[in-house]
């Protein structure tokens, strides 16, 4: 790795006509200034002027901004809302939670009005969610899970049995064992509702049956094709 | 006043310093890996320590958020024992809560708030005397309400001196480091020193004996590539026409500062890019 320049605060890196400003600097008069003590890293976008930006090594605390992918877990539900704590933006852990509100009109996209929290959320599920709003003086990150990768990623149910998968996850797993029947559960995104499936890993047909979480226990017996 | 001249008539102070001459000043960052950033910093006889937390979510009275920047929380403190006579309250008294306004407005005109909307930073500085940080293998200390994890350090009690002038550029100073350690974007550094006037003459960085000597002294901090102040503050008095000149030395003071805690930052840099083998 070619050697980096180190930067403190208040360095003049270069002038505002030569570079666009990245993160970790700023612009003033017509000058690009670094605001962090670390390394300076060019980068070539490819269309017209590099982007410059310092970087350090150790990563600072992110804030969840507008339009972030959040990881986080309910601590709380309400007729209208659901309370979570952030945990993650994007793939970066917190070092201390934020507190965000999931509004009952936010779960999903269509049906808004049927939506029912308890239905969709309990208390220590983890929620993929994004961030719609940084919410005002009163309120806290207003998140939602309307759209097709969010949603709840893992529950456990009121027996403390199952735990739902990423659904890709499982079945990769799956392919490459060597059983011949298994039966997985794959969320249905946005509810806590779950495919039990039933793989056969010779025919690779997965036979699955629409089930609220709290139902599925080994004694169940119903099954019908799902297609995909 | 028999004996103590506070400048003699060869130019010299009371500890041998020429007039524009600074202290000797030592600092370190990263001291406690526990919180976002951490410095050390020693001044002459005065020592201090900064802690840095921050962005996170707003504490305590959810009605102090802003909404479009963060808020600075600062907190000023003094080991009980660091002045000559044994101070009772630590912090809560008059002193302490002015001293913590003053490093709040300083900082918040040089940390980039408006990157963190409704957050907070917290910078604690505890001034302590008589103490110094020494790095020894193996030695897990507690001390006051600091628990040291750091597992690289212990703490050591010297004898125990006089709390040494220059309390707020001290603190200024090694706060600057901690919030570059921790990496919060800031315009430039802040440098504060304290500087006074004896015999028509600017003394730059004052000590305990200066200070309480009758001098008129002036605190600044400023940020010194554009050259602005942060703060200035003064409660003596002082006649109009040496206002220029006092200012024209503290800024002259503030710059040398800037150029000791350069060099600290650059080393901590190096050294660190070496650890992780960049």
């Amino acid at each position: 790795m070619s050697p980096m320049k180190l930067c403190v605060p208040g360095d003049k890196l270069c002038s505002a006509e030569d570079c666009i400003p990245g993160t970790g600097v700023y612009l003033r008069h017509g000058y690009i200034y670094s605001s962090l003590a670390g390394y300076v890293l060019r980068k070539n976008e490819g269309e017209e002027l590099p982007v410059i930006s310092v970087v350090r090594e150790t990563e600072t605390q992110l804030l969840p901004d507008v339009g972030a992918i959040v990881t986080c877990k309910v601590t709380s539900i309400n007729p209208r809302f659901a309370k979570v704590h952030i945990l993650y933006v994007g793939s970066t852990p917190l070092k201390d939670r934020f507190r965000g509100t999931i509004r009952k009109e936010d779960v999903r996209a269509t049906e808004k009005d049927k939506v029912e929290t308890y239905k969709s959320f309990r208390p220590g599920d983890i929620v993929l969610a994004k961030v719609i709003s940084l919410g005002d003086v009163q309120s806290n990150y207003l998140l939602t899970t309307a759209e097709n990768e969010l949603g709840v990623v893992v529950a456990h149910s009121e027996a403390g049995k199952y735990q739902m998968h990423n659904m890709a996850i499982g079945l990769e797993a799956l392919e490459n064992s060597s059983t011949v029947l298994h039966r997985i559960l794959a969320p249905c995104w946005t509810t806590r509702w779950c495919y039990l499936m039933d793989y056969l890993s010779t025919e690779k047909h997965l036979l699955g049956l629409l089930l609220p979480l709290e139902d599925c226990d080994n004694t169940c017996e119903k099954h019908v094709s799902v297609f995909f | 006043m028999a004996g103590l001249e506070l400048l003699s008539d060869q130019g010299y102070r009371l500890d041998g310093r020429k007039a524009t001459e600074l202290r000797k000043l030592q600092a370190r960052m990263g001291v406690f890996t526990q919180a976002d950033g951490s410095a050390y910093l020693e001044q002459g006889n005065t020592k201090a320590l900064a802690v840095v937390y921050g962005p996170h979510e707003m504490r305590g009275s959810r009605s102090r958020t802003l909404h479009d920047r963060a808020v600075i929380n600062c907190q000023y403190s003094m080991a009980t024992f660091s002045t000559a006579e044994r101070k009772r309250r630590p912090h809560g008294d008059r002193k302490s809560t002015e001293m913590s306004l003053h490093l709040k407005q300083t900082f918040e005109a040089a940390v980039m708030t408006q990157l963190y909307p409704r957050s907070q930073i917290d910078i604690y500085v505890k001034v302590r005397v008589g103490l110094t940080l020494h790095l020894v293998r193996g030695i897990i200390a507690e001390i006051d309400f600091f628990v040291i994890v750091h597992k690289h350090v212990s703490i050591v009690f010297q004898q125990i001196l006089q709390s040494d002038g220059g309390n707020y550029s001290v603190c200024v100073n090694a706060a600057t480091l901690a919030v570059i350690d921790a990496g919060i974007p800031m315009r430039d550094y802040v440098c504060a020193c304290t500087v006074g006037f004896v015999d028509e003459t600017p003394l730059a960085d004052l000590c305990y004996a200066e200070e309480n000597g009758g001098v008129s002294s002036l605190a600044l901090a400023l940020l010194p590539r554009g050259g602005q102040i942060a703060l200035l503050q003064m409660d003596a008095r002082l006649h109009q026409d040496h206002l220029e000149t006092l200012i024209e030395a503290a800024m002259t003071a503030c710059k040398g500062v800037s150029k000791v805690l350069d060099e600290v930052v650059r080393q901590h840099l190096q050294e660190a890019s070496v650890l992780t083998g960049e």
